[in-house]
């Protein structure tokens, strides 16, 4: 008898084995093909006329330097920003690292162009950002250059940097780019 | 001349089963579709898709929604993985440095889900997953994806470089 009993148990995993392995799955593979160009950037930096900036290599980064003193100095014309195709676009700076700024008593840095004056983007009182991310600035297709500019005032002689996106969005979309530029305030 | 005799003796009976399989052309359950940051030039099927993105020196340029991965099953969830195919400039070749990294980030409603990422090291490519398929994730039912493709250069690449990439999407159906 008991022998009959281990039997029908056998038989009972064994058919367990058996349904487990009939659930049988169906795959199917869609394909994706991205293709990457290297192409020319339709936006691209340029020196100012005043303080001192330094733009890399094509024209998408760059490292601009100003002197903060105890009382403020403004800097109308740190770097351009030069629209090399007929499109419209929006930009915006964004912070996204920083060190000693505790000494910054204003800092501001702004856009401004020939017509329409100013767009206030990041915001540094009393060592401390009240405004880390721009709101986006319409540039228009016409305007061709644009103006980054700084107001500055310290209370010590140190360094400080400032690391900033200037993004440039196509409007209606979600497609952006980032240029890298380095504020340095000695 | 016996064992002729005896091989030829050996007769086999055979019978035949009827198997009529019907395969009809369908749209695939989870499928391509447009997305608002398809590059332009692209081309987007149901089940295939070329994306023609750019990439510029020394810039990270995102494209937000580059296609959606769209589960039209309106009943089941469907699991999908990404899968590296191929790449062409291949390994070792110098061409490779005009890149830094391409990036496929899949994204839904809720954020970030996973990635395949193409990392340049030297002339060669490194995948992250090192796999480089990533793990399998559910789409719930009448839901999409999509996926955000980052490109950058560094400041030597040369322009009118190309890049082609082979992804495929496994779906368990």
């Amino acid at each position: 008898m008991p022998q009959s009993i281990w039997l029908v148990v056998t038989l009972f995993v064994l058919l367990g084995f058996l349904f487990s392995n009939v659930g049988g799955n169906t795959y199917f593979a869609l394909l994706t093909q991205p293709r990457t160009t290297v192409s020319s950037p339709p936006v691209v930096l340029q020196a100012g006329t005043v303080g001192s900036s330094i733009v890399y290599t094509n024209g998408t980064s760059a490292r601009i330097s100003a002197v903060a003193n105890l009382t403020p100095a403004y800097y109308d014309y740190v770097l351009k920003v030069v629209n090399n195709v007929s499109d419209h676009w929006k930009i915006r700076l964004k912070t996204y690292s920083q060190s000693k700024i505790e000494r910054l008593n204003n800092c501001t840095i702004y856009f401004r162009n020939v017509s329409d004056g100013f767009s206030g983007q990041v915001y540094i009182v009393n060592g401390s950002y009240t405004q880390q991310t721009g709101p986006w600035y319409d540039w228009p297709a016409s305007a061709a250059e644009m103006y980054i500019a700084v107001t500055l005032q310290a209370n010590n002689p140190e360094v400080s940097y400032v690391n900033v996106y200037l993004e440039i969005l196509i409007p209606d979309k979600t497609t952006y780019a980032q240029y890298v530029l380095t504020f340095e305030f000695t | 001349m016996a064992s002729i005799l005896v091989g030829t003796a050996n007769a086999a009976i055979f019978y035949s089963l009827t198997m009529q399989p019907q395969v009809t052309v369908s749209t695939p359950i989870i499928k391509f579709e447009r997305a608002p940051d398809e590059p332009s030039g692209s081309t987007v099927n149901d089940a295939w898709c070329c994306l023609a993105a750019k990439s510029y020196p020394n810039v990270t340029l995102t494209y937000e929604q580059a296609v959606y991965i769209n589960n039209t099953d309106s009943v089941n969830s469907h699991s999908f993985s990404l899968r590296y195919v191929s790449i062409t400039p291949t390994n070792g070749s110098a061409d490779v440095a005009n890149w830094n990294s391409i990036k496929f980030l899949v994204y839904n409603s809720s954020g970030y889900v996973f990635s395949l990422d193409f990392i340049v090291s030297g002339n060669n490519w490194t995948l992250s997953p090192s796999s480089g398929q990533t793990s399998y994730y559910s789409i719930p039912k009448s839901t999409g994806l999509w996926i955000r493709l980052e490109t950058l250069s560094p400041a030597t690449a040369s322009e009118g470089k190309v890049c082609n990439i082979q992804i495929a999407v496994d779906v368990e159906q």
